[in-house]
């Protein structure tokens, strides 16, 4: 992973991603205890006024010149399947914006913060959203204060409410 | 009435193990998922992962 976050920074570095931040369960293992994952999930602001899906095709262009290799909703970086997402609501670019910056491998990096990943999780909304919002609050790997100031800024109280019972310990 | 086991302490105890697995450091995690990875392809396939194979060489 550590090899797969060197070409990250050196798409920010050459202007193919504006900035970008783990999402995910890679970015859930941060703060959690490990659970097997397939994709590394990237979150990314790039510099176009572009709003459809192919904002995402000088990244791959890139990456593509570069030798790795597309499959599926994927691409191969350094061995490790990373899936690019452009921020896709004000949500998303918040938690890219918000993200913190960590050390892997000697290797800087920016993740999200826990309470925009729960946020997401909610807004997805999947079983294994859920299942996850759980793992987070069960842990304590969340501050309960800031997550509802970040679910209140987005609209996401009600449906943290209506769910809750879902994942509360 | 048949009576059972009392395991509240053994899941007292998964949870402080879940608890001392969170805390450990990111590469650490990662690096445990990535074996868990290759456990589970050799449960699969009986293969191992990311071992370089024996060569075998040629006794002069």
């Amino acid at each position: 992973m550590k090899e797969t976050l060197k070409v990250i920074n050196r798409m920010v570095k050459s202007g193919v991603i504006a900035k970008y931040a783990i999402g995910g369960a890679v970015a859930a293992i941060y703060y959690l205890e490990p659970f097997d994952t397939a994709d590394l999930d990237i979150f990314v602001q790039v510099n176009t006024a572009d709003s459809d899906l192919t904002i995402l095709a000088p990244l791959y262009e890139y990456l593509i010149k570069k030798g790795y290799k597309p499959k599926g909703e994927f691409i191969y970086i350094e061995g490790l399947p990373v899936q690019f997402l452009p921020v896709f609501n004000p949500l998303t670019e918040e938690a890219v914006e918000k993200s913190q910056t960590i050390k892997y491998a000697r290797v800087t990096t920016r993740i999200m913060r826990p309470e925009h990943l729960v946020a997401i999780m909610l807004d997805t909304g999947r079983p294994k959203d859920y299942l996850r919002i759980s793992m987070f609050l069960e842990q304590g790997g969340v501050n309960m204060r800031q997550l509802h100031t970040v679910l209140r800024r987005h609209g996401l109280i009600k449906k943290w409410k209506d769910n809750e019972y879902k994942f509360k310990p | 009435m048949k009576k059972y086991p009392d395991i509240s302490e053994i899941i007292k105890k998964k949870e402080q193990h879940r608890r001392s697995l969170a805390a450990l450091p990111f590469e650490k995690k990662i690096e445990m998922i990535f074996k868990l990875r290759e456990r589970r392809k050799f449960i699969k396939t009986g293969q191992t992962v990311g071992r370089p194979q024996k060569h075998k060489t040629k006794s002069s």
